[in-house]
C-alpha cells in the first residue's frame, strides 16, 4: 500500500500543520514548504502528485514558484491545486484548481480528491 | 388815441422799470431815476458815460450790431450784461424801439429795461448744478464734474477766480476744481491742514463759516500764506463752508479778486448759491461712493471666500488675497507672511505695482516678533494695527543697525515704498497666531479708518476660518486613512489564525463523524464543536465584512464578472442560510424564478442575499421573512420583506451609510456595515437598492440588477 504525496507550500505556519493533519488523516503522505524555495528544494525528494500552492509567501512567492516549474517543464508533470484569498490571481495560474481562503477544509479535501483521488491506492 | 403830453413826463420818471433813451450815435439822451439807481450811477453820470463804458468789450461788441437794428426800424428784446459801478454784473431784459420825430426820421432809440439779475443768476446756478449732475452720470469724476459748477461763476461776477476745494476725513483740503486760479497756487495749498488761521478757506472749514479777507495781505488769518497770495496777485478772497444735510463740512467754495475789496450782496448770494449746489453735488457722490464702496467690499469678500473655499490648499489661496485686494484698488501695497515652523515670519506673497520692488519685498520681508514693523506688533499682540507709515522713525530706530542687518533691510525698503497709510492684521487660527496680512497705500489722500479695519479684520477672520477648515480637513484625512489603515491591518491579522482555528475545528468535526474517538469522548465533544462552529462562521463572516469595508475604502472592491445562472446562485444561498432561520425559529418564504442568467460576480451577489436576509432575520421580530427574485431579459429583481421592527423615513435616508445603526448594539450587534458594502456591491454592478419602510410593520428592500454588466 502506497500512499499518494503532497506537498503543501505555505507560509502560515498553523495552517500548514492543520493541512498536513487534515491530509494525513486522509491517507496522503504529506510534505511541507513554508516558501516556494523551499517547495523546490523539496520536490525532487517528495516527488509529489499534487502540489498545493498558496500564493503570498516571502522568499518565492507562489507566481514565482509556477513560473519556475513551467520555465523547467515540470509544470505538466506536478499539478498545482491553487489556495488564495485572490480568486483573480488564483485563475491566472493555468492551474488544476484553486480553492479561495479562507479556507473551508472540506471544499479543500474534496478538490484534492477530485483532482487527485484518495489518499492510499 | 393819443395820450396827453403833459403825462408823458410823469409816465416816464413814476415807471417801475428803467427807461433810457439814446439818440442816432447811441449816446445817451436821458434815463430816469430807477435805471440810474439799477445800474449804481446817477442820471448825470449816466448822460456822460457811453455803452461801451459800462459793457464788456465783448458784451458791447454783441450789443452793438443789435442796435443797429433800430435804424431799420426794428423793435426787439435783449438781454444785455452791464457792469454796475461797483464791478459787479447787471443783467437786464431790455424792450428796445426805434423812435422817430413828426417827420417820420429816425431820431434814436427807447428802451424799456428791467432787472433780471437775480433772476439770471439763479437760472445760470440751477443750470451749472444740472451740468454737473450731467457730467457725473456720464461717468466724470467729482473734480472733474465740480468744474461746471466753477464755469459760469464769472458770468455773475467780473474778474473772480474761483475755487472748490474738498476737505478729507484727516482735515486736509485738496483741490475739487478751480477756475482761473493758477496751477501753480493750487498745488501750493492742497493738502493743507484745516485751522483757525489757515488763509479764508482753511479758516471757514475750520470754523464752519463764511470767512470775508478784504485784504489778504493784512488778515491775519492768511499771516502765513499772504506770500504765496502776493506771489500770485490775489487781493481779496471770501470763502465760504460747504456743509452736509447733516452739518458736515464737506469742503469750500471761494471767489478771489486781484483788487483789495468788499464783496457786495448779490456775490454773497452767488456764494451761498454755488455753496448750496455744491453740497447737494457732493453728498450725492459720497452717498454713491459709499453705496460703491459697500457692494465692493461684498464683492471683496465674496471673491475671498470662493478663493478660500476653492482648495483646501490653503498656502495657495493666501497667496491670492493681497493680489484681491491691490487689484479692487484698496492699496497700493499688501503682502501676506506666514511663520515658518522655525520661527521667523515669512512672506507668503506680496502684490504691488512695481515688479522689481515686489521682488525685493518678498526677500527681504522676513521678520521675527521682535521686528519694529506694524505687522509684527499686530501678531505680537493679536491685534489689528493702523495708522500712517513715518518712515523717518522707522529709519531713525534702525540707524545704528549695520546695512547688511535684516532688519534694517527690511526697514530701508519699506521706506522705499512710500507708504501712507497702513493696515497690520493677525491670522488667528485655534488661539495660535500664524500670520498676518498687511494692507498699505502710499496715496496721501487715502487714509485707513476704522471701517477699514474692521472690513479687513473680516477678510482676516475668513481667511483664519478657510485655514481652519483646511487643517481640519487634512487631520480628518489623516484619521480616516488612519482608521482605514487600521481595519485593514487589523482583518488581515484576524484572517488568518481564524482560519487555521475553522480548519481545525472542522477537522475535528471529520475526525468525530468519522468515529476516531471513544463513543464517551464523541458525546461530550459533539455539543462542543456543533456550538463552536455558528459562532466562528458568524465570527469569520464579521472579518469578512471588515475586510470588504477596508478594501472599499482604499477602492480595491473589484468584481469578478462571469456569466452564470443567477436563480441557481440565489437558491444555494436560501439553501445555506435556512439552518439559520431555523435556528432563529423565523419561516423563510422563497420565491425564485428559475433560470435567470446573466453577467455578474457570484460572491458578491449571494453577499448581497446573505445580507439582506440575515438583516431581514435580525429585525424581523420572528415573523416570516419573504424572498422573491423576478428577472426579464435584461435585469434581476431581488425583494426581501420582512414584518418586524421597521423604521421611519429619516432613518432609511441613512442605513446605506457606513457605521449607520438604527437601532441599540445591545439588543442587535452587528458592525453596521452590512448594508452599506451591499449597496457599494450593487452600486458596482450598476444596479440600484432602495427601501421601504413603515414603523412597527415591516420593511422591504429592492434590488435590481443589470443582467449586461458594464463595469
Amino acid at each position: 500500500m502506497t500512499k499518494k504525496r503532497i506537498l503543501v507550500v505555505e507560509d502560515d505556519a498553523n495552517i500548514r500543520d492543520v493541512l498536513k493533519l487534515a491530509l494525513e488523516f486522509e491517507g496522503y503522505e504529506v510534505f511541507s514548504a513554508k516558501n516556494g524555495r523551499e517547495g523546490l528544494d523539496l520536490l525532487k525528494e517528495s516527488n509529489p502528485g499534487l502540489i498545493l500552492l498558496d500564493l503570498m509567501m516571502p522568499v518565492m512567492n507562489g507566481w514565482e514558484f509556477v513560473d519556475y516549474l513551467k520555465q523547467e517543464h515540470l509544470f505538466q508533470k506536478y499539478p498545482v491545486i491553487v489556495v488564495s484569498a485572490y480568486s483573480e490571481r488564483a485563475k491566472a495560474i493555468d492551474c488544476k484548481d484553486f480553492v479561495l481562503k479562507p479556507l473551508e477544509l472540506e471544499d479543500l479535501l474534496e478538490s484534492v480528491k477530485k483532482n487527485y483521488g484518495t489518499g492510499v491506492t | 388815441m393819443k395820450i396827453p403830453s403833459n403825462l408823458f413826463s410823469q409816465i416816464v420818471e413814476k415807471s417801475l422799470d428803467g427807461i433810457w433813451i439814446a439818440d442816432t450815435n447811441f449816446n445817451t439822451t436821458y434815463v430816469n431815476q430807477i435805471m440810474a439807481d439799477m445800474i449804481g450811477y446817477s442820471q448825470e453820470e449816466l448822460l456822460r458815460l457811453k455803452f461801451k463804458d459800462i459793457m464788456t468789450d465783448d458784451d458791447w461788441n454783441d450789443l452793438e450790431s443789435k442796435l443797429n437794428s433800430r435804424i431799420e426800424g426794428v423793435s426787439e428784446h435783449h438781454i444785455v450784461r452791464f457792469l454796475r459801478k461797483d464791478g459787479s454784473a447787471l443783467w437786464v431784459r431790455a424792450a428796445c424801439n426805434p423812435l422817430y420825430n413828426d417827420n417820420g426820421d429816425y431820431v434814436g432809440a427807447v428802451g424799456l429795461i428791467s432787472d433780471i439779475t437775480e433772476l439770471q443768476k439763479d437760472e445760470t446756478i440751477l443750470q451749472a448744478q444740472r451740468n454737473v449732475f450731467q457730467r457725473l452720470v456720464a461717468g466724470a469724476s467729482l473734480e472733474d464734474s465740480l468744474e461746471e459748477l466753477l464755469k459760469p461763476v464769472d458770468l455773475l461776477v467780473f474778474g473772480v477766480y474761483s475755487s472748490i476745494l474738498l476737505l478729507d476725513e484727516q482735515g486736509q483740503l485738496w483741490k475739487g476744481a478751480t477756475i482761473n486760479l493758477p496751477e501753480e497756487y493750487n498745488n501750493l495749498i492742497n493738502g493743507e491742514k484745516i485751522g483757525p488761521n489757515v488763509g479764508s478757506c482753511g479758516t471757514s472749514a475750520w470754523l464752519k463759516e463764511l470767512v470775508i479777507s478784504e485784504n489778504i495781505q493784512t488778515d491775519p488769518r492768511w499771516a502765513n500764506y499772504k506770500h504765496i497770495a502776493a506771489k500770485f496777485n490775489l487781493g481779496a478772497c471770501w470763502s465760504s463752508p460747504i456743509i452736509s444735510k447733516n452739518g458736515k463740512v464737506l469742503g469750500t467754495f471761494a471767489m478771489y479778486f486781484q483788487n483789495t475789496r468788499k464783496p457786495t450782496d448779490f456775490e454773497i448770494e452767488v456764494v451761498k448759491d454755488i455753496t448750496a449746489a455744491a453740497a447737494l453735488c457732493i453728498e450725492h457722490v459720497r452717498l454713491m461712493d459709499a453705496e460703491k464702496l459697500h457692494v465692493k467690499k461684498m464683492d471683496i469678500l465674496a471673491e475671498s471666500r470662493k478663493l478660500l473655499s476653492s482648495t483646501m490648499e490653503y498656502e495657495d489661496v493666501l497667496r491670492k488675497i493681497p493680489d484681491l485686494l491691490i487689484s479692487h484698488g484698496w492699496g497700493t501695497w499688501s503682502f501676506i507672511s506666514l511663520r515658518n515652523p522655525d520661527g521667523p515670519f515669512r512672506t507668503l506673497s506680496v502684490a504691488g505695482p512695481d515688479d522689481i520692488k515686489k521682488k525685493l519685498m518678498g526677500q527681504v520681508m522676513e521678520f521675527d516678533l521682535d521686528s519694529t514693523i506694524a505687522l509684527a506688533k499686530a501678531i505680537k499682540e493679536n491685534k489689528p494695527q493702523f495708522g500712517n507709515f513715518d518712515a523717518e522713525q522707522m529709519l531713525e530706530l534702525v540707524k545704528d543697525l549695520d546695512a547688511s542687518n535684516p532688519r534694517k533691510k527690511l526697514v530701508m525698503t519699506l521706506a522705499d515704498l512710500r507708504l501712507h497709510s497702513y493696515i497690520a492684521i493677525p491670522l488667528e487660527v485655534r488661539g495660535d497666531v500664524i500670520g498676518g496680512f498687511l494692507l498699505s497705500t502710499n496715496d496721501p489722500r487715502r487714509a485707513y479708518s476704522v471701517d477699514d479695519v474692521e472690513f479687513m479684520n473680516e477678510i482676516g477672520h475668513s481667511c483664519a476660518v478657510a485655514i481652519d477648515n483646511s487643517l481640519l480637513y487634512r487631520e480628518t484625512k489623516r484619521s480616516v486613512k488612519a482608521r482605514e489603515d487600521f481595519i485593514s491591518i487589523a482583518s488581515h491579522e484576524l484572517r488568518t489564525p481564524l482560519t487555521s482555528l475553522k480548519m481545525r475545528v472542522d477537522l475535528l468535526s471529520l475526525l468525530m463523524e468519522r468515529k476516531k474517538f471513544p463513543e464517551e469522548v464523541n458525546e461530550v465533544l459533539k455539543p462542543i464543536i456543533m456550538d463552536l462552529k455558528p459562532d466562528l462562521h458568524k465570527f469569520a463572516r464579521l472579518v469578512e465584512i471588515l475586510l470588504d469595508f477596508s478594501k472599499l475604502g482604499s477602492d480595491k472592491l473589484h468584481l469578478r464578472i462571469e456569466s452564470c445562472d443567477l436563480s441557481k446562485l440565489i437558491s444555494e444561498e436560501i439553501e445555506r442560510l435556512r439552518p439559520e432561520f431555523m435556528a432563529h425559529k423565523t419561516e423563510l418564504v422563497a420565491s425564485v424564478q428559475d433560470k435567470v442568467v446573466g453577467e455578474c460576480d457570484q460572491v458578491r451577489v449571494q453577499q448581497i442575499v446573505t445580507n439582506l436576509l440575515t438583516n431581514a432575520l435580525k429585525f424581523g421580530n420572528q415573523k416570516p421573512v419573504f424572498l422573491t427574485v423576478t428577472g426579464d431579459n435584461h435585469s434581476i429583481s431581488i425583494t426581501v420583506k420582512d414584518q418586524g421592527i421597521g423604521m421611519n423615513e429619516e432613518d432609511t435616508k441613512k442605513i446605506f451609510k457606513p457605521f449607520e445603526r438604527l437601532v441599540s448594539d445591545k439588543h442587535f450587534g452587528g458592525l453596521g456595515l452590512g448594508l452599506f458594502i451591499t449597496k457599494q456591491i450593487v452600486d458596482r454592478h450598476n444596479g440600484t437598492i432602495s427601501v421601504k419602510s413603515i414603523p412597527g410593520e415591516g420593511t422591504t428592500f429592492f434590488v435590481n440588477l443589470p443582467l449586461q454588466a458594464k463595469i
